[in-house]
């Protein structure tokens, strides 16, 4: 990485050096040369809020993205957050952190009406003018548009487009500013929403920016030096580039002699240029080295591109072409036919050349990930499964229910285990490394456990359990991948470097979630046991009782089990990361709460201390103590496991424990109450 | 951790008190009471800081826990292991039932009396630290994060220059009026020291300055508010030196952040003395050759970063590289790559890594314990599930043969 860094900063300086040497013989009035000529979308600078590619008097497409379009678009690869992955991964995660939804309704503004993540990132790159009218923003306190001086909706959420943004655009950067100098304790409700919507803001204009280059038409004056290079008018980058070595030889034979004509309109196109390369920075990766991935990782953005030409590196061979071909696809974008033609050779293009690298061959499965939504999907099985379990409370007696239930419950576990294992794959990690990745794990194999326990026992009981954890667990995960695409802009991001170890995830982190998982199932089987309790079966149906609480139990010990070997798996870990098995951070506290917890239950089941009814809510108990151990030690802002997207989960929690709490209260209360009014005690 | 339930008392003092030690009550009230200590302790970090909760919840033999205006004592983290330690013994080992059905979960004692056992080991006998080293720099000892040390020298050799330490425990204890005289015979001179201060700055005294600490030669000591992060704060104490053979007496001030010792006249010869984080020696040298950082792609987030280090044993150089994850252990001490900077440097500006220093007697043993504890559940728990599922199966079976009956 430092050579990378050196390179770029060597070729920085040798174009300097270029452009002094251009300077210092003479010319003059480069500036004005260097974007003001360009094409009127030029020049645009984010910062000072210049949206010119915005101009309104742009035609739109009239026809619909064919299947086949969205499919070469959304498979054209592309370097992001640390690994290559298809641009519909992009689009998808951005529209999410947007809109809030991977889905855009835009009514008549375009022939689809609804537009996936694809084609409306497709149309923020080429239209951009058109796309500012999609109301795409979700705004959640209509107070931050009272405070940047933007007309608000009648409700306090909205959905609003860039348009509606543009005038606050100013005062929203002040604020967003402004918020984040405060110290991350300080920041006030309203503080978080202005870095936000700052953020969709920029990111936002960063997309419709991604293709500005291939409609830039760079400045010529008809000067004789500059004619013999580019006989066209107003030649695109990709034309500039392609003759920059006669670009270079000329702007090299500079001297007292050269006619100021020429010497003005070759400094002013290597201006221009260089204004191009600053503007192109930071954008997309599209561009893969054509060296292997060990000798050179980053994939390059349209600025590095222009930073290779100028610097006469090989690499840049066969890379000026593929502008070209960006250039096609603008140029096509009114015409289906020639359309979908140009995006076919771009895809080809990139597809080859990350290929070459190695870098291509997840890219479809991601794609199949995807579409297939594994996870909504599950949950919407897991669904129509409570609503069979549901009508089995009703009809306890029909025999079909239990069938009813295993067939959808078993597909969702199905479909929920085979999203994890290609996340495996595509991640090359194992199935935890991130906080989304804990609630997928748990209600994988919560579900699983749960279903395990079903078939020994076949008291339907355990079923019940595995359908209300998968539905819970998979709305968790789609509500948290939210915030992810918020925080991370990605659920498979890059991983921190103690944290690039296959071997510790794949032992300390899957045991501890495992632990998790247990824990929280012994819980939910807690509660049916208690709503059996509080229905009387223990007289009418003791068995049943007795065989719940012994689930429970059971599914404890596999709990304590898995809490106890992760957690020294990850002292042993912490040990060779850190030099420490123990340091006291929160979330080996947290981890330790789970172990010393379940350990105090077990022991005071055997000693005689708890009874049935103690063992239950000594159990629910357990079950806010994993809670806290799992999502509240990263609350805390301390330690060195603070990690994870954790904004507004501790309002969730707190409700979480003071559920269980009523419930832990209402259950001793109304024992006590049996017992003292004569009642034989219900444990 | 405690004797089979349906163990009977016996009479007499000494069987009574082992029941007493061994019992189920005593296991689930030190594990009650550690889970409370442990929230608690937790909590603290975010106001204190780890390093002070660590003290005050973990290593402590009582805790003071404030709730609103009333102060809830509890028994310290120390206390309760020693507690556990007993009861596990006791019942664990001693009085539990030795037959197949808690064969496993002996197992699983054993190891959390080994776990125990390289806590305890790890407390009193390990040391660790940081190791600095700029591409291209050599060091063989390594330094506390946390504790405090005065070290004296004598001023003018280069070779087999003798230092005299004063400990942290016996100079962070110097607070407000407690000082202390220290006296060594081969010294010329006797140390006062008081006046410790945990974090300070020393600053010129101004003409109507507030302090309620004395002025030295125109300095005093400025105490800070206390950083949560221990390792940032720095220390300061006051000094008077008697010079043995004149009587004279020198004051001084002695600061962590000092680049020059403070240096005073005994004996005809001239000390350096300075306060300095305590140091460690190593058996052996470490060069530092190359660091070097890797981000992921496209990204400032750091993917890995490693040293390449020359071992130096004598005049043998070894080759090592440490990264993440990947320490070097050698001759009882582990060396692990914990840091680097400077951060903002430039292309081409040398770099230095830290290396986290251990020297840990029981450093492989909770490996050990956890294998055992995995092993002796795993016994356990499969002997229950074996036996819960046979009895679901055979009440089916009973079901299924009474229907058709």
């Amino acid at each position: 990485m430092r050579g990378t860094t050196m390179r770029r900063d060597s070729i920085r300086r040798l174009f300097s050096a270029s452009l002094l040497l251009a300077l210092s013989v003479g010319a003059a009035g480069a500036q004005d040369a260097a974007q003001g000529e360009a094409d009127p979308h030029a020049g645009h600078d984010h910062a000072a809020g210049d949206h010119s590619d915005h101009d309104h008097n742009h035609p739109f497409r009239d026809f619909a993205y064919s299947d086949e379009m969205l499919e070469l678009a959304g498979s054209l690869p592309v370097q992001d957050g640390g690994r290559v992955k298809p641009l519909s991964t992009v689009a998808g995660f951005k529209l999410l952190k947007t809109n809030g939804k991977r889905t855009l309704r835009v009514g008549d503004d375009a022939p689809e009406g609804k537009l996936d993540p694809t084609a409306w990132m497709l149309d923020a790159m080429l239209f951009p003018a058109h796309s500012d009218h999609y109301e795409v923003f979700r705004v959640d306190n209509s107070d931050v548009l009272t405070a940047i001086g933007v007309e608000t909706k009648d409700s306090r959420r909205g959905w609003y487009s860039y348009e509606d943004l543009a005038p606050g655009r100013g005062a929203l950067g002040q604020k967003a500013q402004a918020a984040f100098n405060k110290e991350q304790k300080d920041r006030e409700l309203l503080d978080n929403q202005f870095m936000a919507l700052w953020s969709c803001l920029v990111d936002y204009e960063r997309v419709t920016d991604t293709l500005s280059f291939t409609r830039v038409q760079l400045p010529l004056r008809s000067a004789p030096a500059v004619a013999e290079i580019y006989p066209e008018e107003r030649p695109g980058l990709s034309a500039a580039l392609e003759q920059f070595p006669a670009l270079r030889t000329a702007f090299g034979d500079l001297g007292p002699d050269t006619a100021s004509e020429d010497r003005e309109a070759l400094v002013g196109l290597v201006n221009a240029l260089d204004g191009q390369m600053t503007r192109a920075r930071g954008g997309m990766g599209f561009f893969a080295p054509s060296v292997s991935k060990e000798e050179q990782p980053e994939w390059m953005d349209v600025g590095q591109v222009i930073e290779l030409t100028f610097s006469q590196a090989d690499e840049v061979e066969g890379l000026v072409p593929v502008l070209a071909e960006f250039e096609a696809v603008e140029q096509a974008k009114l015409d289906p036919a020639g359309f979908t033609a140009a995006l076919k050779t771009l895809h080809g293009s990139l597809k080859s050349r990350a290929e070459a690298r190695g870098e291509y061959a997840k890219i479809p499965m991601e794609r199949s990930f995807y579409a297939m939504d594994y996870f909504y999907r599950a949950l919407q099985l897991f669904g129509v499964a409570f609503l069979f379990c549901a009508l089995g409370w009703m009809l306890p007696r029909a025999g079909w229910i239990s069938a009813a239930i295993w067939v959808p419950a078993l597909l969702a576990e199905g479909l929920l285990i085979t999203g994890i294992v290609m996340r495996c794959i595509l991640r090359s990690r194992p199935p935890v490394s991130t906080l989304y990745e804990t609630i997928l794990f748990i209600a994988g194999t919560g579900v699983l456990v749960a279903l395990v326990t079903e078939w020994i026992t076949r008291k339907r009981m355990a079923l019940n359990v595995a359908v209300i954890m998968g539905m819970l667990g998979m709305f968790l995960a789609g509500k948290y991948e939210f915030r992810e695409a918020v925080s991370a802009g990605d659920t498979m991001p890059s991983l921190v470097a103690v944290l690039d170890t296959n071997f510790w995830l794949a032992t300390h982190v899957t045991s501890i979630t495992l632990g998790y998982a247990a824990g929280l199932l012994a819980s939910a089987m807690g509660h049916a046991w208690l709503v059996m309790w509080a229905l009387g079966k223990k007289r009418s149906n003791p068995k049943l009782m007795r065989d719940v609480k012994n689930m429970m139990y059971g599914v404890l010990c596999f709990a304590l089990l898995f809490s106890v070997v992760g957690t020294i798996l990850g002292g042993v870990w912490a040990n060779d990361s850190w030099g420490r098995f123990w340091g006291w951070d929160p979330k080996e506290n947290g981890a330790l709460l789970i172990c010393l917890s379940q350990l105090a239950i077990l022991h005071a089941r055997l000693g005689g201390l708890l009874k049935d009814l103690g063992l239950v809510l000594a159990t629910i108990f357990g079950g806010m103590i994993v809670a806290f151990s799992w999502w509240h030690v990263n609350l805390l802002g301390v330690g060195l496991h603070s990690y994870g997207f954790t904004d507004g989960v501790l309002g969730n929690l707190m409700l979480f424990y003071f559920i269980e709490t009523i419930v832990i209260g209402v259950a001793l209360v109304s024992s006590v109450i049996g017992q003292l009014g004569g009642k034989p005690a219900t444990s | 951790m405690a004797s089979d339930a349906s163990t009977k008392p016996k009479k007499g003092l000494l069987t009574s008190l082992a029941n007493a030690l061994a019992s189920f009550e005593l296991s689930v009230s030190i594990l009650t009471f550690l889970m409370i200590v442990t929230l608690f302790g937790t909590l603290a970090q975010v106001d204190h800081g780890l390093y002070a909760a660590q003290k005050m919840y973990f290593e402590s033999w009582f805790v003071s826990q404030p709730l609103g205006p009333l102060a809830l004592p509890l028994p310290g983290g120390q206390l309760l292991m020693a507690a556990l330690a007993v009861n596990l013994f006791f019942g664990g080992l001693f009085r539990i039932r030795k037959n197949k059905r808690t064969a496993g979960i002996i197992v699983v004692h054993i190891g959390i009396v080994v776990l125990l056992v390289s806590s305890l080991v790890k407390h009193r006998f390990s040391e660790d630290g940081r190791l600095t080293l700029y591409e291209g720099e050599s060091g063989a000892e390594f330094i506390h994060y946390h504790d405090w040390e005065v070290a004296i020298h004598e001023v003018g050799p280069t070779e087999n220059v003798k230092e005299w330490l004063i400990a942290d425990e016996d100079i962070e204890v110097l607070r407000g009026d407690l000082e202390r005289k220290v006296n060594s015979p081969d010294l010329p001179m006797e140390l006062t020291l008081r006046g410790f201060v945990d974090n300070a700055k020393v600053v010129q005294a101004r003409e109507g300055m507030r302090t309620a600490l004395p002025v030295v030669d125109g300095y005093t000591v400025v105490p800070q508010d206390r950083n949560t992060a221990n390792e940032l704060n720095v220390a300061a104490i006051y000094v008077s030196i008697l010079d043995r053979a004149t009587g004279s007496i020198q004051d001084g001030i002695l600061w962590g952040q000092d680049n020059y010792p403070l240096v005073v006249e005994a004996g005809g010869k001239e000390w350096a003395i300075r306060l300095r984080h305590e140091r460690f020696e190593m058996p052996f040298g470490i060069e530092l050759v190359d660091f070097q950082k890797e981000d992921h792609a496209r990204m400032s987030m750091a993917a890995s970063y490693s040293s390449d280090v020359l071992l130096i044993e004598g005049e043998e150089r070894t080759p090592v590289h440490i990264r993440m994850n990947e320490p070097l252990r050698h001759k009882g001490m582990i060396l692990f790559q914990s840091g680097w900077g400077p951060q903002d440097a430039a292309p081409g500006t040398p770099l230095f890594s830290t290396f986290s220093v251990v020297r840990n007697p029981s450093d492989q043993w909770p490996l050990i314990s956890c294998i055992i504890i995995g092993v002796g559940m795993l016994i356990a728990f499969a002997m229950r599930l074996m036996g819960f599922v046979g009895k679901q199966m055979r009440a089916r079976r009973e079901e299924t043969q009474g229907q058709g009956a």
